[in-house]
């Protein structure tokens, strides 16, 4: 068997740019070469530039059989990212990829899904939120609980808005402080504190996570305070990575590459090991 | 008895080294300064074969220090990409029998998982191996315990294998394109008396070990002791995070990145280099270093080369060759620290109530 290469880099063009916050945005890119890139929820790209090396970014859209369109949403802080920010449509990313395991969305059929979320943490979760939707039928209950610091802080507000109607989703909208008007009328406080009274059966229950560690960790104790158990939750990790492959090392927690073994763990798996928050 | 076994006189080896030389770049050990090093051999006369240990394993050879990935062309319709392609056949000379663990433990790291190193693979199948039994017992080494040493008992992964029997070697060779460089020269066959003293020879050494660790649920005791106070206590009284053990280790496989750009902005050069687990930054993502205290870094060295490498690559990541206790500037001792958390279990004791 010949295993993948490396270095199969893909050149990818950037089609449009929507500002989600005042420093994330999201860049829906197409690839040149290829009429059919297929990718799993969870899974990411290294995103790359000449000159200022590579970012490992969550796919932030749900691929389509047959077509080459993906998304990224980015939130604009380091080397690539800040050299992403001033790039305009048309112009050209060297990417690798699609990278690790991503949600269990081999689990989904007759559970109650639970998907919280923290700031840009939304980003990687909702192309499983849209798996979920695609998949609403399969499925018994589906929450959302998106917390972020203010109101503008909170990525795809259009998608927030319309998940808010949907009957198929519960939403739950949280924010730190509230301003005077807001289209989206979250509450005010943390996640961990909206994740009771929801109607989810323990013994069916799926929870995905994804947000900053410190968040995960009192989610996960939370939960598992209220009786979850711990191979139902699931979290994406986030770590330092210079290969997508791995090799580089950066990645390591404990016995995992989170690269290639995750990013999205099952709680169990990532707990034992020393160096997080969780 | 193996069939591919012959007896090469010293200078018949040495002639037949420079015979090899018009073909293959080789390395082998040298004296620097009052040590040993694997070097490029240009005087095949320079070669040390009875060397102890060396500053740096031979990984420098097939893994570099630094080493180009690629180059990026950026035109204006996108990007072209140059791997490395060319890279010159080299013979590693005199490699003892931790090292070539060593080297066939990064062949896991990067050739075994999902993907293969590009750059390493084409390293790796353009280096021949030929390994030396050790014959001597340094202060630090403690390969018998890791099961790596100090005789190579391997069959594969290697091309040639000597044994250093006086006047003469003892070659066996191990790949097809040894037997094809060792058909031409006519050895004699090797005879069972040669393999007698070379049994003899590996009992006489494994008895001279004056460093031992128990291996018995090593990983287990390590992984359950993650909060044990050696991991503080090292760190803090002894740990300079110079980064030497890392750099020295001869399984260490981290890298970083870094693209160097043509001055016309056209061209980039995109190179990795050895990085370590030691540095502070290494762990570091926005907003947070998740292994921000030199004890986590400390604990993160040895519990990896102790305990997870053992669920990554089904083998320990530590050959027992003690180049990190050696070059340490404080002679910090992994074994020393596997074997305090041996000793006080305090996730056991805590268990049975007593701490």
């Amino acid at each position: 068997m010949v295993m993948p290469d490396t270095l199969a880099f893909k050149t990818a063009r950037i089609v449009d740019i929507f500002q989600e916050t005042a420093e994330i945005r999201s860049y829906f890119l197409s690839l040149e070469e290829e009429e059919d890139f297929q990718f799993t929820p969870g899974q990411f790209n290294m995103l790359g530039l000449p000159g200022v090396e590579e970012a490992a970014i969550s796919f932030s859209s749900l691929a389509q059989p047959g077509n080459n369109f993906f998304m990224h949403t980015i939130a604009c802080v380091g080397n690539v990212t800040s050299l992403i920010e001033r790039m305009e449509i048309d112009g050209k990313l060297l990417i690798r990829g699609p990278f690790g395991y991503g949600w269990p969305t081999e689990e989904i059929v007759g559970k109650d899904i639970l998907l919280v979320a923290g700031g840009v943490g939304l980003a990687p979760l909702r192309p499983f939120l849209l798996y979920c939707l695609e998949k609403r039928n399969q499925i018994n209950n589906l929450y959302l609980v998106y917390g972020a610091r203010t109101p503008e802080e909170m990525v795809f507000q259009k998608d927030l808005m319309d998940w808010q109607k949907k009957e198929e989703i519960s939403t739950i909208y949280c924010v730190d402080k509230l301003p005077e008007y807001s289209s989206l009328l979250p509450n005010v406080g943390l996640v961990t504190h909206f994740l009771e009274d929801l109607q989810i059966d323990l013994s069916r229950a799926l929870v995905c996570m994804c947000g900053p560690e410190i968040m995960m960790r009192f989610v996960a104790r939370k939960l598992l305070l209220q009786g979850y158990s711990e191979k139902d939750l699931y979290l994406a990790m986030e770590r330092r990575m210079r290969c997508g492959t791995g090799h580089c090392g950066h990645c390591q927690i404990g016995a995992k590459f989170v690269c290639q073994d995750g990013p999205i763990f099952q709680y169990p798996d990532i707990k034992p090991f020393a160096d997080t928050m969780l | 008895m193996p069939k591919d076994a012959f007896v090469i006189e010293k200078n018949q080896f040495s002639s037949w080294l420079k015979k090899l030389q018009e073909s293959f770049q080789l390395i082998g050990p040298v004296e620097k300064e009052g040590h040993f090093v694997f070097s490029l051999i240009e005087e095949v006369n320079d070669l040390v074969m009875d060397y102890d240990t060396t500053m740096l394993g031979p990984r420098k050879f097939i893994f570099l220090p630094e080493e180009k990935i690629c180059t990026i062309y950026q035109k204006d319709q996108g990007f072209t990409i140059k791997k490395v392609q060319d890279v010159p056949g080299q013979l590693l000379i005199g490699v003892h029998s931790c090292d070539l663990h060593a080297i066939l433990v990064l062949d896991k790291v990067f050739l075994l998982k999902s993907f293969q190193d590009h750059n390493y693979r084409l390293r790796r199948e353009n280096t021949l191996i030929m390994a030396l039994n050790c014959t001597k017992v340094c202060p630090t080494c403690f390969c018998s315990s890791m099961g790596t040493g100090p005789f190579v008992e391997l069959d594969k992964g290697f091309d040639f294998l000597l044994t250093d029997c006086g006047e003469s070697y003892l070659i066996e060779s191990f790949s097809e394109k040894a037997k094809d460089l060792l058909l031409p020269l006519n050895l004699p066959q090797a005879d069972d008396s040669l393999f007698k003293k070379k049994e003899q020879l590996f009992q006489e050494l494994k008895g001279r070990f004056i460093k031992n660790l128990d291996t018995t649920n090593l990983v287990q005791t390590l992984l359950e002791n993650q909060d044990h106070p050696v991991w503080q206590r090292t760190a803090e009284e002894r740990c300079l995070g110079c980064t030497n053990c890392t750099m020295v280790c001869p399984t260490c496989f981290c890298f970083n990145v870094k693209d160097k750009i043509s001055f016309d902005l056209k061209e980039c050069d995109r190179v990795r280099y050895w990085d370590s687990c030691q540095e502070l930054h290494f762990a570091e993502v926005h907003g947070a270093n998740y292994r921000s205290s030199r004890k986590a870094r400390l604990r993160q060295f040895v519990t990896h080369k102790l305990a997870t490498w053992v669920e990554q690559f089904g083998c320990f990541g530590c050959i027992g060759c003690g180049r990190c206790m050696y070059w340490c500037p404080t002679h910090i001792d992994l074994t020393e620290m596997a074997k305090e958390v041996q000793k006080s279990n305090f996730k056991r004791m805590r268990e049975d109530g007593y701490a």
